[in-house]
């Protein structure tokens, strides 16, 4: 019976962060937008653009190799794991067991590499160039993840999403500045990696369709992945009922409004990230974590 | 059942002997059919010895009528030696088909007959070497094996180095059999240890991979393994108590700094066999990162944690047999067939060799750290021993491990990098030459190995639980008595009994079932699955001239910028030494950079603000929490 609610609960997640991901797009672009004082298009934009794509045929570079349509099956497969990795609304899903924080970052890894061998298999200056530099970015960013995903194993003696969450939920992931400085530098890596594109200029029809839908799997895992870990207010717990489902629901909608927004007002209020300053950007993450996890270990050393 | 399965594996040694010593006397011998031979006769000793870890018996010994005076040569046949001689011999069969399969062909580089006179001497002598009791057997056994690989190459200087290192091994086992315990950290070190490609004596490996691709497979793939059983054997056997704690310092320094220098030398180098080659170094990092660890653990009496480590290490092995036999022949099958190995004459060989290619990127797939591959159980299984280690050590040791876990990061991304750079620039994109562009694939005879050690890496991710279960449990419990137990099973890997972990079976199940799906969906849309082909968009650049068939080279990346430029010790004098190329990138990833113009003047950096905060809070922190500790 458990394992059948838990099988319940993972579909409906996974329907819902399917249909929710380009939505959250779209927030993103119109919060951006009526920030800078523009109209804005509308929420469900992303998903008619969705749509247009996928109805049509792609239309491939001469010497593309059979490789180059299976990078966004590739891609889009990775982050719609991932995403279901994540929760939303309820703790205690049935891929939950499955959810190490290593894992997912070895699946944003994977996706990332598929559409950067995709980039460079057109043999264009731009893919080449969008592949290399999205590589030599990940060379800062994942130090900076694994020394976060070291400071959250070591408040929760675990690196399973589902059981930190669980411990964030009751208050147990001590000392809350160490958990503040992860997050802030969870933030930084995101905010890093949102700008490394122009891998997408070779593809078209439903590559392109399912490569951007695999973007917008990409941020909403992000956020899920931050407003989980560090605000899981309202969040259901395993062995929840309905009306619970119903609270985390709302509360996985208030945060994610709460998320695009304020990551909305910070790109406002900085500009768009010069390419130039997203190692440095890294740096401070990397540094974040390093002392994030230093923390953690003088606390538990005082103690 | 172990006593009749070493006098096999001891008559399989003498019987290649044998084989090698008709070679020579007679060269035509050293055909085809002896290759194939050798391949025969290791997969057998492989089996053998597979079947000897299976069946778990209590360890066999045997004296041969060998050796000194007074010092006969002793086999011995335990868990550990069984689980390296499967390793050694396996990588030896497929390294003997795949050369006698590639024998015939015209090669202008290659010398198949000296390989396959040369190759079951270098088998014979690995397999002595794994399977040694005493210094003296395991250092004839070294120095046998570097000498075969020595007469394979083209004897040049290069190939001197090699055989310099090799005997220098050999010479530090002989030495450190019975020595005082100190002697044998440094002996393990600097013999075995700059073997299987160690900073600081690890610049041999990058020329001697461009020997012939045997001697390169040889090299990396059966080599390293027998040279880590040696460390192993070395740092965990000698005494039977644990050794000192400060023996795991040495370990991990080396081991963090070869994996920042081979790392971000397999996003530079222009060749793809050095290339290949500094992966090994980053490799043999990280399987001395997991020996540190292990050694760490087992002087604060932490077995689960150690059997983690070394689980790890094992399994690094296991990887570095499969992948480092793999990829060195690939690239030999890329020269040959595409006539170089520079990455900037290459390119677009995956319409010319397809099945070559799928071999590049199986082989490098499998030692990145991306899932569901077996390089990133083995950096799951690191990290997760370097979380439960803390607990032991005090502020300083725990600073070191942070600074290790931030060095497993950087190896995972500088192994995709390196990934992505090899496999796009040589097989994707556009060829860069017209003799890229008339590639040739290798024989059906010659692709048969490269298939079968593809799959088998394939294989190793998916089913990595399974294998370290079967495999790896006996060695690792008579290494330090403590099995993985419920920490590997068939669904993948955990940190300990009834906790999540790593399940690397159900998530590759999943992720074929992703992409599955959306194929169906595609066909239940009925989208036309025809497709229309142009040029490629340039970004609105004119296409290129008629004089320039294979477009503007300039335009396509020859891999350069793979990995963050170090920019403040381009011109240092020591940039050179790998310390310093590790101390700089984690310098450039901790300090935001400075403004351009000044990046070559100023003699020291100016750091903005924020940083010199947050190094000053660190540095407070760490004080604080050094006073509390005493």
């Amino acid at each position: 019976m458990i394992f059948l609610l838990a099988s319940f609960v993972q579909a409906v997640h996974i329907a819902l962060v399917l249909a929710a991901a380009p939505v959250v797009v779209g927030l993103q672009r119109w919060t951006g937008a009526r920030l800078a004082g523009r109209t804005g298009p509308e929420l469900r934009q992303p998903w008619r653009d969705l749509a247009r794509l996928a109805r049509k045929h792609p239309t491939l570079a001469e010497n593309a190799s059979p490789l180059f349509r299976t990078a966004p099956l590739a891609c889009f497969a990775a982050m719609a794991v991932a995403a279901a990795l994540v929760p939303s609304f309820t703790l205690g899903m049935a891929f939950a067991p499955l959810a190490d924080l290593l894992v997912l970052a070895g699946l944003l890894a994977f996706a990332r590499a598929a559409l950067a061998m995709a980039a460079l298999d057109a043999g264009t200056a731009a893919g080449g160039l969008a592949a290399s530099r999205t590589a030599s970015l990940a060379c800062l960013a994942e130090p900076a993840l694994f020394l976060v995903i070291l400071t959250l194993g070591l408040l929760g003696g675990t690196t399973n999403l589902d059981l930190l969450i669980g411990q964030q939920h009751q208050g147990m992931l001590q000392p809350p500045a160490a958990a503040a400085l992860a997050a802030a530098s969870l933030v930084a890596v995101a905010l890093a990696g949102s700008d490394a594109t122009g891998q997408t200029s070779e593809f078209s029809g439903g590559d392109l369709a399912l490569i951007e839908l695999a973007e917008a799997l990409r941020m909403l895992v992000w956020y899920d992945l931050i407003g989980a870990l560090f605000l899981p207010l309202g969040m259901a717990e395993q062995g929840a009922g309905p009306l619970d489902w119903a609270v985390g629901l709302a509360a996985w909608g208030v945060r994610l409004v709460v998320l695009v927004a304020g990551l909305a007002a910070l790109r406002c209020a900085t500009g768009r990230l010069r390419l130039g300053r997203t190692p440095q950007l890294l740096g401070i993450a990397a540094v974040m974590g390093l002392l994030a996890a230093l923390l953690v270990l003088a606390s538990a050393v005082a103690a | 059942m172990n006593d009749p399965i070493l006098t096999l594996l001891t008559a399989i040694i003498a019987a290649l002997v044998g084989l090698g010593a008709l070679g020579v006397v007679w060269p035509p011998l050293a055909r085809q059919s002896a290759g194939y031979t050798t391949a025969g006769l290791a997969g057998l000793a492989a089996l053998l010895a597979m079947l000897a870890l299976l069946l778990d018996d209590s360890p066999a010994t045997l004296a041969l009528p060998l050796g000194l005076p007074g010092a006969a040569f002793r086999l011995v046949l335990d868990p550990v030696a069984a689980f390296f001689a499967v390793l050694t011999f396996a990588a030896g069969a497929a390294t003997s088909a795949s050369a006698a399969a590639s024998d015939g062909r015209p090669a202008a580089t290659d010398d198949p007959a000296a390989a396959l006179a040369a190759l079951p001497v270098c088998l014979a002598g690995l397999g002595l070497a794994v399977l040694a009791a005493d210094g003296l057997a395991r250092g004839t056994g070294f120095a046998m094996a570097g000498g075969a690989i020595w007469a394979m190459g083209a004897a040049d200087r290069t190939s001197a180095a090699q055989l310099g290192v090799t005997l220098l091994a050999a010479a530090s086992v002989i030495v450190a059999y019975g020595a005082p315990t100190t002697m044998v950290l440094l002996a393990a070190l600097l013999g075995p240890g700059a073997l299987a490609g160690l900073v600081p004596l690890h610049a041999w490996r990058a020329p001697a991979h461009r020997a012939t691709a045997p001697a390169a497979a040889l090299l990396s793939g059966a080599v390293v393994p027998a040279a880590i059983y040696t460390m192993l054997r070395m740092l965990f056997d000698p005494t039977g108590a644990a050794p000192p704690g400060w023996w795991s310092l040495p370990l991990l320094a080396l081991g963090a700094t070869s994996v920042v220098a081979g790392g971000l030398a397999a996003t530079r180098r222009a060749e793809l066999d050095t290339a290949l080659a500094a992966g090994t170094v980053r490799q043999t990092g990280l399987i001395a990162i997991g020996l540190g660890i292990a050694l760490t653990a087992r002087a604060t009496d932490l077995p689960g944690v150690a059997a983690m480590a070394l689980g790890a290490v094992l399994l690094l092995a296991a990887l570095q047999a499969v992948c480092g036999t793999l990829l060195p022949l690939v690239a030999g099958a890329i020269r040959q067939g595409a006539g170089t190995r520079r990455l900037d004459r290459l390119g677009g060989l995956v319409h010319r060799m397809p099945i070559t290619t799928a071999c590049l990127l199986a082989g490098l797939f499998g030692i990145a750290a991306l899932p569901p591959g077996a390089g990133f159980a083995a950096i799951w299984l690191l990290f997760q021993a370097l979380l439960a280690l803390p607990h032991a050590g005090s502020l300083p040791f725990q600073l070191l491990l942070c600074a290790l876990t931030a060095v497993l990061g950087l190896a995972a991304a500088l192994a995709s990098a390196s990934l992505l750079r090899l496999v796009g620039v040589v097989c994707l994109g556009r060829p860069r030459t017209p003799r890229a562009a008339a590639a040739d694939e290798p024989t059906r005879r010659a692709r048969r190995p490269l298939l079968a050690l593809a799959t088998t890496v394939t294989l190793l991710g998916v089913f990595v639980g399974l294998l370290l279960r079967l495999l790896a449990d006996a060695p690792i419990r008579a290494l330090t008595g403590t099995g993985l137990g419920p920490r590997a099973s068939l669904l993948g890997l955990a940190p300990g009994a009834e906790s999540p972990g790593y399940a690397a079976l159900p998530l590759a199940s999943l992720l074929l079932l992703a992409a599955g799906l959306v194929l169906w969906l595609r066909r239940l849309r009925g989208v036309p699955s025809h497709t229309v082909s142009g040029p490629a968009w340039e970004g609105g650049f004119a296409a290129p001239p008629a004089w320039l068939p294979f477009g503007n080279p300039a335009t396509q990346s020859a891999g350069a910028g793979f990995a963050p430029v170090l920019a403040w010790c381009a011109w240092h004098p020591l940039r050179r030494t790998a310390l310093v190329r590790g101390l700089a990138l984690l310098c450039r990833t901790a300090l935001p950079r400075r403004s351009a113009p000044l990046r070559h003047r100023a003699a020291l950096p100016r750091l903005p603000a924020p940083a010199v905060a947050l190094i000053l809070v660190a540095a407070l922190l760490a004080l604080c929490a050094w006073a509390g500790t005493t």
